[in-house]
């Protein structure tokens, strides 16, 4: 069974005003790093994930959801 | 005089450059100082393309006790080319290293399979030592392609 990974990073990042690249800059990556897991074309590393987490404040499984599909 | 700017209800819409994988990935080489980079592998080539032609050429032939050590002058270079790749790849961004070092395994294994099978059909003219040339092609085919899906 596969599972697809869905995640709320935009919805997060617009509600702290945040542009994708100041949101690279804060956890370390790229733009096109922070657009691709946007856009669920790239699930980031473990330690990426927690980086994410921690910067909002949340639980990954808030952030991120796998869908069994 | 009233400039286009100043009419009421005139939208100024300015288009961007359109963005493409290929600058994106051009930028952020930028970004991340590659020109330094660049110098250093150009360096490390020449001393590899010096080194060649030290081995191939007549005073290498006519040298008996050394001749083994002056073999170390191209793979030398070589060498430090590879450290100097690695380097760089474990400084990257996790995503970019993730499609430069899957393009990489792309471009060894086309180029393994492409040096297999036209080799063994040497009326198609493919020589063994374009593997080098036919790796670097794959690699920028790879590497366009994943920085395009993961755009």
């Amino acid at each position: 069974v596969e599972a697809a990974l869905r995640n709320q990073l935009r919805k997060l990042r617009e509600q702290d005003g945040l542009s994708q690249q100041q949101l690279g800059e804060i956890l370390g990556v790229s733009r096109q790093t922070i657009n691709a897991i946007e856009n669920e074309r790239y699930d980031p590393s473990l330690p990426l994930a927690f980086k994410i987490s921690r910067q909002f404040k949340l639980k990954i499984e808030d952030i991120f959801l796998a869908e069994r599909s | 005089m009233e400039s286009m700017l100043d009419i009421p209800n005139v939208k100024l819409t300015l288009h961007p450059m359109k963005k493409t994988p290929v600058l994106d990935m051009v930028r952020a080489m930028r970004k991340k100082k590659w020109p330094v980079v660049t110098v250093q592998m150009v360096a490390c080539l020449l001393s590899y393309a010096a080194g060649m032609m030290a081995i191939r050429g007549p005073y290498y032939q006519h040298v008996t006790r050394t001749k083994y050590v002056l073999l170390l002058l191209p793979i030398i270079p070589l060498v430090a080319t590879v450290i100097l790749i690695l380097r760089r790849l474990f400084k990257l961004d996790e995503m970019w290293r993730k499609i430069l070092t899957e393009s990489m395994a792309f471009a060894g294994l086309a180029t393994a399979f492409t040096c297999f099978s036209l080799g063994f059909v040497p009326e198609l003219g493919v020589r063994p030592e374009w593997g080098f040339e036919i790796f670097w092609v794959y690699y920028a085919l790879g590497a366009a392609w994943q920085a395009w899906r993961l755009r």
